[in-house]
């Protein structure tokens, strides 16, 4: 079956469209629970706050101005959802919610670490990272998604991917040499 | 371990540090969830074709020939009103420097406009002899400073008139 358009879509959620809406949200779920886990760090909140994104899109689709910006407007209000969640969150977060983490970290070290390395990623190269380990988005996926170029994308991944690997390696793992092994 | 032995490797631990696992969108449980949000959506529907039609400057600004077409109306506008404004202005500014010089001036103008409106130059003719029939037949020698001295008795009229 030869799948609608975006735009087709956008115009008839914007009319009322029920099923054009959902549609939408199915077509885009993982890509904004994607950039939610890369703010929160958490899978459970990141649904959470993708099923938000998509209550302020219900509401809020008529003030957007393209069609074809959907995906890219959709990010941003991801973006902003989730910053808000995860300022709550910090504040409700109990000395309890601390030690379970701690606990879950020591039964997987190596995930741990890997998770670290995420973290000290800036932003923008932890959420393409996210988005291309989620379910195997393509460039041109994520492209839709940050509104940026493919190349910007590549450029972005590898970087980031090289930022993981030297951390890794600083941190005992000397198997590694992502970017510096023999050609 | 080579470069690509390396990334696959890399791959592996980021697929398995962060739960990659596809996820799916319950639409029946979002709607439960946001009921709010949802009925607004489909009262977007409700509300029907004519309640959607866009407005006079989307439909303007959605192509350029309509751009151009409103550019150029508000440039005739604009000019035909500043036009009208200056000649408007400068003929007010011409018979109002002719009338008022001084007040009686003004006064004497504008009978006399209307004198000749209702009867021609005849009745602008009848309305100066009215004028002048206070003053009455004089002798030639008389001056004019007596003849004001006598008209208001006021002496300083008179010697501004010799000056």
């Amino acid at each position: 079956m030869v799948q609608k358009p975006d735009t087709v879509l956008v115009k008839a959620a914007i009319d009322g469209d029920a099923d054009g809406f959902t549609e939408l949200c199915r077509r885009y779920y993982p890509a904004m629970v994607a950039i939610a886990h890369s703010v929160l760090g958490d899978r459970h909140l990141a649904e959470d706050a993708a099923q938000q994104v998509f209550a302020k899109a219900a509401v809020k689709l008529p003030q957007l101005k393209k069609e074809n910006r959907f995906a890219g407007w959709l990010a941003v209000i991801c973006r902003n959802v989730a910053r808000d969640m995860a300022r709550n969150t910090e504040k409700l977060r109990t000395t309890e919610d601390l030690s379970m983490i701690a606990a879950t970290a020591e039964t997987d070290d190596d995930a741990e670490e890997v998770r670290k390395a995420l973290n000290r990623l800036s932003a923008p190269a932890r959420e393409v990272i996210f988005l291309r380990y989620y379910d195997g988005m393509s460039y041109e996926q994520i492209s839709s998604v940050l509104d940026i170029s493919e190349q910007a994308i590549n450029g972005r991944l590898r970087r980031a991917k090289k930022q993981m690997a030297d951390y890794l390696r600083r941190n005992g793992f000397v198997r590694f040499d992502y970017g510096q092994g023999k050609k | 371990m080579d470069k690509e032995k390396n990334e696959k490797h890399l791959d592996e631990l980021i697929s398995h540090a962060i739960n990659t696992e596809k996820p799916q969108f319950d639409a029946e449980k979002w709607k439960q969830k946001y009921p709010d949000e949802y009925q607004t959506l489909l009262s977007r529907a409700a509300k029907g074709d004519s309640a959607r039609q866009p407005g006079i400057l989307k439909v303007i600004l959605k192509s350029p020939l309509t751009k151009i077409a409103a550019a150029a109306v508000i440039i005739i506008a604009v000019s035909f009103f500043s036009a009208h404004q200056d000649s408007s202005e400068q003929a007010d500014t011409i018979t109002v420097s002719k009338i008022t010089k001084s007040p009686v001036e003004m006064m004497t103008a504008i009978s006399l406009t209307i004198a000749y409106r209702k009867g021609g130059i005849e009745a602008v003719e009848e309305q100066c002899k009215q004028a002048f029939k206070p003053i009455g037949p004089r002798p030639r020698s008389l001056s004019i400073e007596q003849i004001l001295t006598e008209f208001n008795g006021n002496s300083k009229t008179s010697e501004r008139t010799e000056l």
